[in-house]
């Protein structure tokens, strides 16, 4: 009897996430797939239309529209997080440095603020009237364009608004993996006259490569079901000539909007194909090389 | 590299070798120009946070004032009294405290357990279920958002705090996230030594007993981190109340914000706005201050131990 309470307790404690995520994510992660092959908008039973929702999609100017911001997007983010977030580490991880957890703590603020207000308080900064940035802009000369009618604007605005709302939070994974790492090979590094910037890419990047990957699938993961950004900014119809629509804003509005569930479920998997296919890249991209 | 090789080659065109300060100098002078780059940055993260706050204290004709002013010219407390009276703000911010404590305890209870066991316990399958929960830390929350819609009505929670509760994938909130186990798991297994656990099973403890009496109270630090990982995951948390809840008086307050926000132009309350967005920021600030070194170690746990 004991040794069956031994060989069983260990399951019950595990239990209740393994319940919850068959329940609640494994089950809808089939069915999404499931649902995505009918034409279905909910109430009656659907139509299996094969892949007819995927074949729709691509004919959908308004799902190439997401598709190409997002992956702007992923471009104009993800890289420059990680570099950005690995540069404030290096600084803040090197000697003779001051206030380092001010600067740290400064930096990780964002973090704290939900996206939904981090978008609310960029509105009016960037509010083409009065905002702080329009007077920026007017500094230097640059014509104030107003976010929510310019057609070029809502992926940089998005971007920025990622950046601020990370970079601290990437930072501080950055510096806690800084500090793991032999100071006496950095040091050494240092002795041999290696130049700031060589020490950094032939040493540092290198050694903080596992870290580096880790954040990057992070907000790879991020980026690619991007959502309160731009559904804050711009809705679910993305704003004038839909450059506010990422993937995320038009799945919700076919799904929730639409009531076309099988098609709106078709877009989720881009979404999972499109994580998948990130993330196994540069899973192998940052596995320890021979050499 | 480039720009310093550009350099000596335009030094070499005018002739000079390049200049060679004395070490010192050079090291002071490259000290000065970080801390400025720092402060400028760290300028940069703060002044959305600088224009929330004061925007939250100007009224409605100073914030649309043409320049904007920098210091609020008459600061006011309108704007809280007049949102927590004419809008359901008070009630959102509340069913938020509820759902963030209620996701916060669940997490604390459910991640410990089952980091305990996959720390300590040796059990079958072990490993790849482990593998298999980290796994799950990589399906996107709007991927399984409709299926669970559907579900979720189907069993009358809709409109109901449930489904804010319940679904445990990567950024979702739920009193299981996967996160939470990793993280505990971690912890538990370099906070605890195997020969006190082994001393009180010889003892006859249950493996309940031992979690309860000697595991809870050893991992303080590492439940605190849990507690505020989980806390700001569901304070800030938007799509799944958005999605699953629907009467105003169980509107959470990121999607009570919005539905101020819709509103258009000319009747857009931006005053009231960025009040509600001070008051939701401000515990999560005053929080920080307090248990900062928790909050890193709890946002950024197990990212770095693999």
């Amino acid at each position: 009897m004991t040794s069956f309470r031994r060989s069983v307790t260990p399951y019950l404690f595990i239990a209740p996430f393994y319940l919850l995520f068959i329940a609640f994510g494994l089950v809808p992660l089939v069915g999404s797939f499931g649902m995505s092959l009918f034409a279905w908008r909910g109430a009656n039973p659907g139509n299996f239309v094969k892949f007819g929702n995927y074949i729709a999609l691509t004919r959908d100017p308004a799902f190439w529209r997401a598709f190409l911001n997002t992956i702007l997007l992923w471009l104009g983010t993800v890289p420059t997080i990680t570099f950005l977030g690995l540069v404030f580490a290096v600084i803040l991880n090197s000697h003779g440095v001051r206030a380092k957890g001010l600067f740290r703590s400064t930096f990780f603020l964002p973090v704290l603020t939900s996206l939904v207000v981090a978008s609310l308080v960029f509105t009016i900064i960037f509010d083409p009237r009065n905002g702080i940035m329009a007077i920026v802009f007017h500094l230097f000369g640059i014509p104030a364009f107003d976010f929510r009618t310019s057609q070029f604007f809502p992926v940089p605005l998005i971007t920025m608004i990622v950046l601020w709302r990370w970079t601290g939070y990437v930072v501080v994974i950055q510096l806690a993996g800084l500090q793991t790492l032999p100071q006496n090979v950095l040091d050494a590094a240092t002795i041999d006259g290696a130049e700031r910037a060589q020490r950094f890419f032939r040493i540092t990047v290198p050694l903080m490569r596992p870290i580096l990957v880790f954040t990057t699938v992070l907000a790879t993961i991020g980026i690619f079901s991007i959502f309160d950004e731009p559904f804050v900014l711009y809705g679910t119809q993305g704003g004038p000539g839909e450059a506010g629509i990422f993937l995320g804003t038009l799945m919700y509005r076919n799904a929730f909007e639409y009531f076309q569930l099988g098609y709106a479920s078709a877009i989720a998997y881009v979404v999972v194909g499109c994580v998948f296919i990130a993330s196994t890249v540069q899973l192998r991209f940052g596995r320890p090389s021979t050499q | 590299m480039g720009l310093v090789r550009n350099a000596r080659v335009r030094a070499a065109a005018v002739g000079k070798a390049p200049a060679r300060r004395s070490a010192v100098d050079t090291q002071r002078l490259s000290s000065i120009a970080l801390h400025v780059f720092l402060a400028l940055s760290a300028l940069a993260f703060v002044i959305p946070y600088y224009w929330l706050f004061t925007s939250a204290f100007k009224t409605l004709p100073d914030i649309q004032r043409i320049p904007p002013d920098l210091v609020p010219r008459s600061p006011t407390l309108a704007n809280f009294v007049e949102l927590l009276r004419t809008t359901q703000y008070s009630r959102s911010i509340l069913n938020s405290v509820v759902v963030a404590s209620v996701t916060t305890i669940g997490a604390l209870f459910f991640c410990s357990l089952a980091g305990y066991a996959f720390a300590k316990l040796r059990f079958r399958g072990r490993d790849l279920l482990f593998l298999a929960m980290l796994a799950t830390m990589m399906v996107p929350t709007v991927v399984v958002l409709i299926p669970n819609f559907v579900m979720m009505s189907r069993m009358g929670l809709v409109d109901t705090f449930w489904p804010l509760l319940l679904i445990p994938v990567s950024n979702s909130t739920s009193v299981a996230p996967p996160f939470g186990i990793f993280w505990m798991r971690q912890y538990i297994g370099s906070a605890i030594h195997d020969e006190l656990l082994e001393a009180a099973r010889i003892d006859g403890a249950s493996e309940f007993g031992i979690y309860s009496r000697i595991v809870v109270p050893t991992i303080g630090p590492g439940l605190a981190g849990l507690a505020i990982f989980a806390l700001t995951l569901s304070w800030n948390s938007f799509l799944q109340p958005l999605v699953f809840l629907r009467s105003p008086q169980n509107l959470t307050y990121p999607v009570q914000l919005v539905a101020l926000q819709s509103l258009t132009w000319p009747l857009r309350p931006t005053n009231l706005i960025m009040a509600g967005g001070a008051l939701s920021v401000a515990p999560m600030l005053l929080l920080f201050v307090l248990l900062q070194r928790h909050f890193i170690a709890g946002l950024t746990a197990g990212a770095v131990k693999e």
